[in-house]
């Protein structure tokens, strides 16, 4: 069985499933530069041999390939909030390019582009009885948002971005319901242009935070409750559960300090062990039973990321975000595995 | 930044969240009550349910979670208080209560209203362990009334940052046994209006009026260097022979703070020094190393710079 990967030559994602390749005495992946997809210079179809297997991974954090997405022919800043909401548009048209090739992905392109939408991922859960935060809807304004707030009796909520990730474009806000307002945030806003920053920053202003969800709402938001979450070592943590081939696997809690517990912004780690032996395992077996329930809403992926949190008490679990790309957790091992040696696996290799 | 942890141990005991499938009470057991996410009914209806149980005549500590709506509504704190003054007789063997174990995640603690707690002072003449978190921004904040209680060995309030008025009770409280007071003066800009002057009576009296006095935190402090030099001069001299530990802990403390310190010969006279989470430099924690006594100067702190301008924030400054 041979490999064929979509991603960005050089890139530490390619890198690391050809390793994992290598482990099991296979040849490296046949690589198809996203770039060159996007750009028309290639198609899917003159790489693809009957029998072979097609992973697609992520564009990352290639700022031509981006340019290209969006195709409003310049490059980025570095952190610019860069139009995600065309930038998805343009991925959603690669993927129906590539949904059109004959033969067989490791995750369906279709389910990825549901993956890449916070609004549509949440509400198949939510049809399939899953706990999530309550919706609040699209805000583009602070008194919408109090609004949407109020009218479910929420105090506290996450404004984001529809189709951002690595909580780029992430607002939380709360207020204590007699008028002040607090927020918490990775945009900077300089001059008319938005840029994400790995520090987070607070704002009290009812002036600045309104002026923020103006800023932002022309790049398609979603909002929903911001659920407590519980703590560990000192921290608030979630955690990052990956499912491969419908089963749990790798799981990291991610510690922070503030409302943003991804782990660009440089927080803190623990490990399945720890978290299992704080928690017991009542509160795992549900955790497990969760991840498992979500990953059968995308029956098409082999494997998928799950941003998962308890709330104080460890009694209470809630499904905020999925991911088509969440398997990037250098370092994390399942039963001495690699996320993509465990991968490899679940697809039947060595073969 | 804030609190992050929900208690796991109080006064020696584990802390476990009391629910109706919690099984038998243990008497050896701190047991919180708390709303959660989408419960049903209010806090006063689970503390209800809680005191049916078969032994809760036996439990001497108790920890108050998340009761509702922690800013205002309906269910305040005042509301708590009562109910929890009512049950009196529910729980003969109450001696530790603490009010308010909320994270940063489930509310401000700035924004926690909080209420007159003295009618759990007199429902509760046992107590003899007492902490409060929560904030002094509004209208309806934090009073211990005239307290006078006869057992009580500790006292902790946690904000983020302290009213004079409250300050004002405790210096004037009657508390015999009183062996551990902790308070978090916090910042102005969350209600801490107490400058070192307003302490004037705990820095030089406190020994006198709670002869049992053994620790004393005033933590979290935007004005910690400035309280140093009140600890470090000649009226404070007898409270530090008195006590042995002074805990000046996740405040603005920095250079002129610990040099007072240094140069105050009563200093050497405490068993423990703790001011972790600090700006003090390396050089002069070196220095502080030479005394002689135990010294806690973990988790040291850089100022943040905006141009020339430098700043200090304390630990529980959201």
């Amino acid at each position: 069985m041979r490999l064929v990967v979509i991603g960005n030559p050089g890139s530490n994602r390619v890198g690391f499933l050809n390793e994992a390749l290598q482990r099991y005495g296979q040849p490296d992946a046949v690589l198809v530069p996203w770039r060159e997809l996007i750009e028309g210079r290639t198609e899917l179809s003159a790489h693809v041999q009957p029998g072979d297997l097609v992973r697609i991974e992520s564009l990352g954090r290639d700022a031509a390939v981006e340019a290209a997405l969006v195709g409003v022919g310049y490059v980025a800043e570095r952190g610019e909030l860069f139009f995600p909401a065309r930038w998805y548009a343009g991925f959603c048209r690669v993927l129906a390019q590539l949904a059109a090739t004959p033969c067989h992905f490791t995750s369906a392109p279709c389910e990825i582009i549901t993956l890449f939408d916070k609004r549509a991922t949440q509400q198949r859960f939510a049809e399939a009885g899953l706990t999530i935060p309550r919706s609040l809807g699209a805000h583009g304004s602070l008194p919408e948002l109090a609004e949407a707030m109020s009218t479910l009796g929420v105090r506290q909520a996450f404004v984001k971005l529809a189709h951002g990730s690595s909580a780029s474009g992430a607002l939380a806000i709360r207020t204590d319901g007699k008028g002040r307002w607090k927020g918490y945030t990775t945009v900077e806003q300089v001059g008319g242009t938005l840029f994400n920053s790995r520090r987070i920053r607070e704002i009290e202003s009812t002036d600045a935070l309104d002026s923020l969800l103006c800023a932002l709402a022309p790049h398609t938001l979603h909002a929903e409750e911001w659920l407590p979450k519980a703590s560990l070592q000192n921290s608030a943590f979630d955690l990052r559960a990956l499912v491969i081939g419908g089963k749990l696997h790798h799981v990291v809690a991610r510690l922070s300090q503030s409302p943003m517990t991804n782990l660009h912004l440089l927080n803190k780690r623990a490990d399945a062990a720890t978290v299992r032996e704080r928690v017991g395992s009542a509160a795992w077996d549900a955790l497990t039973e969760l991840a498992e329930r979500a990953a059968q809403c995308f029956p098409k992926c082999l494997h998928l990321g799950l941003d998962v949190m308890w709330l104080p008490g460890f009694r209470k679990l809630a499904l905020l975000e999925a991911k088509a790309f969440g398997d990037l957790l250098p370092g994390t091992l399942h039963k001495g595995k690699t996320t993509y040696e465990a991968q490899l696996e679940a697809l039947g290799f060595p073969c | 930044m804030g609190f992050y942890n929900n208690l796991e141990t109080w006064q020696g005991l584990s802390v476990v969240d009391w629910t109706p499938e919690s099984g038998p009470l243990s008497a050896e057991t701190a047991y919180r009550i708390r709303l959660e996410w989408e419960d049903e009914g209010t806090w006063a209806d689970r503390f209800a349910q809680f005191l049916e149980q078969p032994g809760v005549k036996t439990i001497t500590t108790l920890v108050v979670g998340a009761w509702g709506a922690l800013t205002d509504g309906d269910e305040t704190l005042t509301s708590v208080v009562e109910v929890l003054a009512g049950a009196r007789e529910h729980l003969p063997a109450l001696t530790a209560l603490f009010l308010g174990d909320i994270t940063s995640e489930e509310c401000e603690v700035s924004w926690i209203a909080l209420a007159d707690v003295s009618p759990l002072f007199h429902a509760y003449p046992k107590f003899e362990h007492f902490a409060v978190r929560g904030g002094m921004r509004d209208e309806v904040g934090l009073t211990f009334g005239v307290l006078k209680h006869a057992h009580l060995k500790s006292l902790a309030v946690e904000t983020g940052g302290l009213a004079v008025s409250v300050i004002e009770e405790i210096s004037i409280a009657e508390l015999p046994e009183l062996e551990h007071l902790e308070l978090y003066l916090g910042t102005e800009r969350y209600g801490g209006d107490a400058t070192p002057d307003d302490l004037h009576t705990i820095l030089t009296q406190a020994h006198e009026k709670w002869p049992k006095l053994r620790y004393l935190g005033l933590r979290d402090y935007d004005r910690a260097d400035e309280l140093a030099g009140h600890l470090a001069s000649k009226s404070s001299e007898p409270l530090l022979h008195h006590i042995e530990t002074l805990d000046l802990s996740l405040g603005t403390l920095g250079n002129s703070g610990a040099t007072a310190l240094l140069e105050c010969p009563a200093i050497t006279t405490l068993k423990k020094l703790d001011i972790h989470y600090h700006f003090v430099t390396e050089a002069t924690v070196t220095k502080l190393m030479t005394l002689g006594i135990e010294l806690d100067a973990s988790d040291p702190q850089e100022p943040d710079k905006d141009g020339d301008e430098e700043w200090r924030y304390v630990a529980v400054s959201e």
